[in-house]
């Protein structure tokens, strides 16, 4: 009972406190990197803590070695079953939309692969050429055995100047070799799971801010106008009358584009040792502390109040 | 040999330049040689790969006697214009299937980042 409040306590904390915390953070901005692995470590605690409820409060009814007698529960078994069943409902949510989403996911990515084989162009470069006037630059994660591309519209290699295509490229490849689609796929899976969860939401809407913000700074990093102005060229290209109206959030992507521009206007971010190792080392404490509260009060009491075995 | 996909490609841009003519399997092998010269293709090799594109939905097909005749579902261009669609289009699990260098904006918020670059460094 006493771990099972403690967990609670520490979703509710936790959900609370830890996006307002990282949400308005200065340095989160100049180690978008370490915000990243932050939100992901916050929302895997809360998720660890959660499903560590049910399990804590079955404790009292599971037999023990040796025939000893547990605590008495003083609200019956009733919160347990409850906690069970919720829990039950819970991974299974997740697990069918994960399952579902992941297909969906393989199959579109290796449908833009198998389009790309046939309409694009490999460049010398490293990049695949897609022949098409508008401007656009994306990448596309491996699929099955089909190796990472970075796609580079006919549009966008002409409407760029050399070192802005650079470092251009450079900020896709880093994405790939981050692997950020993984943390995006897994905020995005926990957002439309519990799409109620305020801090799910607010982390996937973060981390697919961040992770551009950490490309930036890792694909120019003497460069930063440079790629500034192949973002506002970009943007510009893709805005003709031609492409589908896309629907909501384009006011927000307009202010995050607006976002990174402006910040690769200033000078790079100081490395910041001393703040990602303090932020790393929370995030690892946040991660720790579901399974040590699960445990502690068990571990307190064998400590204190057991009676010694006698084996006879 | 050349790898499928790059002969799924192939088989691909010659059935494109055809546009709309139905092509049977032995036509897409004759046109194939056409291009690479020496190499010859196992007859077995061209009817995988045009099977394989069929059954990815790029190719339609209709029985014409004792075997298949084959046409692209659409053209190269409009082929283009869907993928262009797809990796641009504001996506619900965005950042999941692909990851691109910056959104579709509006006029106004173009200005407003051109005014950006004009800016002062903060």
């Amino acid at each position: 009972m006493i771990a099972a409040s403690a967990l609670v306590a520490h979703v509710l904390l936790a959900g609370h406190l830890g996006p307002r915390l990282l949400q308005d953070a200065a340095w989160t901005s100049r180690s978008p990197q370490a915000a990243v692995r932050c939100w992901l470590a916050l929302c895997l605690s809360v998720l660890l803590a959660a499903a560590l409820v049910p399990l804590t409060l079955a404790a009292p009814y599971l037999p023990l070695p040796g025939g000893g007698v547990h605590y008495g529960d003083p609200l019956g078994p009733w919160p347990a079953l409850v906690a069970q069943v919720a829990l039950a409902a819970a991974l299974s949510a997740l697990l069918v939309t994960g399952v579902r989403q992941v297909a969906r996911t393989r199959r579109a990515r290796s449908r833009q692969h198998d389009d790309l084989t046939l309409l694009g162009r490999p460049h010398p470069d490293g990049y695949v050429e897609l022949a098409d006037a508008r401007a656009a630059l994306w990448c596309l994660p491996r699929g099955w055995r089909r190796p990472a591309a970075v796609v580079v519209t006919t549009g966008a290699r002409e409407l760029l100047e050399p070192r802005e295509l650079g470092v251009a490229l450079r900020h896709e490849h880093r994405h790939l070799q981050a692997r950020h689609h993984r943390a995006v796929a897994l905020t995005g899976l926990l957002s439309g799971t519990f799409g109620r969860v305020g801090l799910f939401a607010r982390a996937h809407r973060e981390v697919v801010e961040l992770v551009e913000l950490a490309a930036d700074d890792a694909a120019a990093p003497h460069e930063r106008a440079v790629l500034g102005r192949a973002l506002v060229a970009l943007s510009t290209g893709t805005t003709t009358d031609t492409l589908p109206a896309a629907s909501g959030g384009l006011a927000a992507s307009g202010t995050a584009t607006l976002r990174r521009v402006r910040r690769l206007r200033a000078a790079a971010p100081a490395p910041g040792h001393l703040g990602r190792a303090l932020a790393l080392a929370a995030a690892g404490v946040v991660l720790a502390a579901p399974p040590l509260l699960a445990v502690a009060p068990g571990v307190e009491a064998a400590l204190h109040h057991c009676a010694p075995l006698v084996r006879a | 040999m050349r790898r499928l996909g790059q002969l799924e490609a192939a088989v691909m841009e010659l059935l494109w330049s055809r546009g709309d003519v139905e092509t049977s399997v032995r036509e897409v092998m004759e046109g194939l040689e056409e291009q690479d010269g020496a190499r010859r293709l196992a007859y077995t090799t061209v009817l995988t790969v045009v099977d394989n594109l069929h059954s990815k939905g790029y190719l339609t097909r209709r029985r014409v006697g004792r075997a298949y005749a084959y046409t692209p579902r659409c053209s190269r261009e409009e082929h283009t214009a869907q993928v262009m669609g797809e990796a641009l289009a504001a996506s619900s699990d965005r950042g999941a299937v692909l990851l691109r260098l910056v959104d579709q904006l509006t006029a106004a918020e173009v200005a407003e980042l051109r005014a950006a670059l004009d800016e002062p460094p903060a």
